[in-house]
């Protein structure tokens, strides 16, 4: 406690004397960081850690040697890509910044030794450590749901991989006229507009190729980012009828107006508010019963809830929540110190759980991580969530947030947050070219 | 019948906007014949709807306000011939043109116009000040290439085409002058390894083939602004 | 006990100490503001999902920010806040920050090498 006040003295009047920099002669001369989990929040993390700072050693430990993306996925159920384009490998971390990896499963940790321990008996020591394990999904918290019945039958393809290709399987195989149900999850979740750019997605392949089939989206909530924005795109092209509630400020002339379709098209939305939670199902009939009553399905896909994932529960970094409490200047643990969890799974308050919200929280992190260790004082943080999501190949949309350090908690500025309801039509076309390209220099930015 | 009407009628005001997307290369290549009837059959731009178009397609977002470029990755459009950017967008168009990803996107946004919003765009470009002037600069290493050509390796000299001060020249030819310096070496770079092919019968790309990349580098340094 | 209530004190007269220093050598008014504001390179990394790592792109639809000039920024995103350049997100994006926020951003990547 002494040294960290002198420190934190220290530090305070550096920062006035314009950031004069004070390396902590405390500091061991190369310091090293070790960072648990090599998904997007843990990549960008080792990433900018060597961008600040290339004289500390960065560690990687990661279960899968090679990465597959959960963002855009959903765009091999509709055969726009296929489960390849979703890899992604750690050379270039490891090449241009000389970032080490150790493909391995971490199983413990003491935080006053700083030492961590891996299942395939290596233990390292640690400066700082930096967490980042995503979700895991609860298949047991919807009755007749579980792990192998969503590997088997009814997939989440929620963390991709096997699931993503089953559920593109079934969907490409589905009869004629066959109703495709997705299970939306209870916030928070992984990627708001997920569920219903996939139901969206799916709506616009199935025109093409099964153009008498139905998608129905069960919800437990009643409402979901980006809100109106995606339903007007559903009205325009799949014929949906946006409720009542949600008709403000639609266009109803110029361009492209807001239809009443007499005939309402394949897509429909069972909201909270409308019964769509959904109580139980079963597997065998692929039916689910929501307290709207029985919907029958012919491939069905639930998204269950989730919390943090399992490594985070493992070194007890996780509160009555499900999720990582931290301070919220620095990404570091209240649980635990020296340990900094970011990405899904950290409480972070107003942001929302997604890759983009991981990219800038692990670049918080690695500069809190990186001005700690020199001993200085830490930086006001900024975050953002800016990213784009499709109603349709050609529709982008997108939700774009600024976050700020308000009174201890993470809170979004105010202001315009999605496209506008008159965005023009080059305005959409081009959003969707933007989502294409984002998805390659988002890609690059977390590992290369 | 009266269904039918009205959405012939929407369609109609709608300008074109639904139309068939063909593949890459399936369109044809461009030969004297068409091209002179494609430039005839080009239509009158108007500059004002022009500038209209550039802000709401969001040309301006990458080639600048007024089309001078907002950085090496894309090419200045100001002052170049209305000719040659009616062209190109009918290249992007048709698929006759993808050499790289930025190529792709002018693909997807050329599929937004028409004709005639393909032609006001271009007036409004024509009718924007050069980026610059390349004047003779005896002196400069490939001031030969450019003046004189190369009889040895059957290169004619650039300026017989792109004109005196490589401001352009007959028909489709473009404007060089002050252009990118990044962008003129890709391209060079792009006719002479056949990723771009949209000249007429090989036009421009049989002056790339036998240039070195000294000289490529040479030549849109001579260009550039 | 004793030793800790000590070593504070000693702490947070040396801090004063260089405080005065900075505040008489520093008289600008936006020093203090600085360490309250978050600095042009953790705003400027936010953008780095579509604009680059540190504003450096290789061939893609967005603008590269490395090396760009100041000025241009900082009336580049006056411009999207306004509404008058046409943007898809940058509209939104501009909106949340102030303009001297543009103007850090804008310095930070006015500094980074373009090279890609």
């Amino acid at each position: 406690m002494q040294r960290r006040d002198f420190l934190k003295a220290l530090g305070a009047g550096a920062m006035l004397a314009s950031g004069l920099s004070i390396k902590s002669v405390f500091a061991s001369a190369t310091p090293h960081v070790v960072i648990v989990g090599g998904g997007v929040g843990g990549a960008t993390a080792a990433k900018y850690l060597k961008l600040a700072d290339p004289n500390i050693r960065v560690t990687v430990i990661e279960k899968n040697p090679v990465y597959i993306r959960p963002y855009g996925s959903s765009e091999v159920l509709n055969d726009h890509i296929g489960m390849t384009e979703l890899e992604v490998r750690y050379d270039r971390l490891r090449d241009r910044y000389g970032i080490e990896f150790l493909f391995d499963t971490v199983i413990g940790v003491d935080p006053l030794a700083r030492t961590v321990r891996t299942a395939g008996g290596v233990q390292l020591n640690y400066d700082r450590m930096i967490v980042s394990p995503g979700i895991q999904l609860l298949y047991d918290r919807i009755e007749g749901y579980s792990a192998s019945v969503a590997e088997s039958r009814i997939p989440s393809a929620w963390i991709p991989g096997h699931q993503t290709r089953l559920l593109r399987d079934q969907l490409h195989a589905m009869r004629p006229g066959g109703t495709f149900v997705i299970v939306a999850p209870p916030n928070p979740y992984r990627c708001p507009p997920g569920p219903y750019e996939r139901g969206a997605l799916m709506a616009e392949w199935f025109k093409v190729h099964n153009p008498t089939a139905k998608v129905i989206i069960l919800d437990s909530k009643d409402n979901f980012v980006p809100g109106p924005s995606m339903l007007l795109g559903w009205n325009r092209l799949y014929g949906y009828n946006v409720p009542e509630r949600f008709r403000e400020g639609m266009p109803t002339e110029g361009e492209w107006p807001m239809k009443a379709h007499e005939e309402p098209g394949m897509l429909e939305w069972v909201a909270g508010r409308d019964g769509g939670r959904v109580l139980s199902v079963d597997p065998a009939a692929l039916s689910v019963e929501t307290e709207a009553g029985r919907f029958q399905a012919d491939v069905l896909n639930i998204v269950p809830p989730m919390v943090a994932g399992r490594v985070a529960f493992d070194l007890d970094l996780v509160d009555g929540t499900g999720y990582c409490p931290i301070d919220r200047r620095t990404h570091e643990s209240t649980r635990h110190p020296g340990i900094h969890v970011i990405g899904d799974a950290c409480v972070a308050d107003a942001m929302p759980k997604s890759g983009f919200s991981a990219n800038t929280q692990a670049k918080v992190a690695a500069r809190a991580v990186v001005d700690l260790l020199a001993g200085r004082d830490t930086q006001v943080p900024l975050w953002e969530n800016t990213c784009y999501a499709l109603a349709g190949t050609e529709y982008g949309l997108y939700v774009a947030d600024i976050f700020r350090l308000v009174d201890g908690r993470i809170t979004r500025t105010e202001g315009p947050r999605f496209l506008p309801l008159d965005a023009s039509r080059a305005q959409i076309r081009i959003g969707a070219l933007y989502q294409q390209n984002w998805m390659r220099t988002f890609t690059e930015d977390c590992f290369a | 019948m009266k269904k039918h009407l009205l959405l012939i009628l929407l369609l109609s005001l709608l300008g074109g906007q639904a139309f068939a997307e063909p593949k890459h290369g399936t369109a044809e290549s461009w030969t004297p014949v068409r091209l002179h009837a494609a430039l005839a059959a080009m239509p009158e731009g108007d500059v004002e709807r022009g500038a209209q178009l550039h802000a709401a397609l969001f040309c301006a977002s990458c080639h600048g306000e007024r089309g001078e470029s907002l950085s090496r990755h894309w090419p200045a459009l100001s002052g170049q011939r209305a000719p040659y950017t009616y062209k190109m967008m009918l290249d992007y168009r048709d698929g006759l043109r993808h050499e790289d990803a930025r190529a792709e996107m002018m693909v997807v946004l050329a599929r937004m116009m028409t004709e005639q919003d393909m032609a006001d765009v271009a007036a409004f470009y024509a009718a924007q000040p050069l980026p610059g002037s390349a004047p003779l600069k005896k002196g400069h290493p490939v001031n030969d290439l450019v003046r004189r050509g190369d009889p040895q390796r059957l290169i004619t000299p650039c300026a017989s085409c792109h004109g005196v001060e490589g401001q352009g020249g007959r028909n489709e030819t473009p404007s060089l002058a002050g252009q990118r310096p990044e962008y003129l070496v890709r391209t060079l770079k792009a006719f002479r390894d056949n990723t771009r092919h949209n000249d007429v019968h090989q036009g421009m790309a049989q002056f790339a083939w036998d240039l070195t990349d000294e000289e490529i580098r040479a030549l849109a340094d001579y260009y550039a602004r | 006990m004793r030793r800790q209530k000590t070593v504070k004190k000693f702490a947070y007269a040396l801090a004063l100490i260089v405080a005065l220093f900075a505040a008489t050598v520093h008289a600008q008014a936006s020093e203090t503001q600085q360490s309250e504001r978050p600095t042009g390179e953790m705003m400027g990394n936010t953008c780095a999902a579509c604009h680059g790592t540190h504003g450096r792109l290789g061939s893609a639809a967005f603008v590269p920010l490395a090396g760009m000039a100041a000025e241009e920024f900082v009336r580049a995103m006056r411009a999207f806040r306004d509404g008058s350049r046409p943007s898809t997100l940058m509209h939104s994006v501009a909106v949340g920050f102030s303009d001297e926020e543009y103007q850090a951003m804008a310095e930070f990547f006015a500094a980074q090498r373009i090279e890609e």
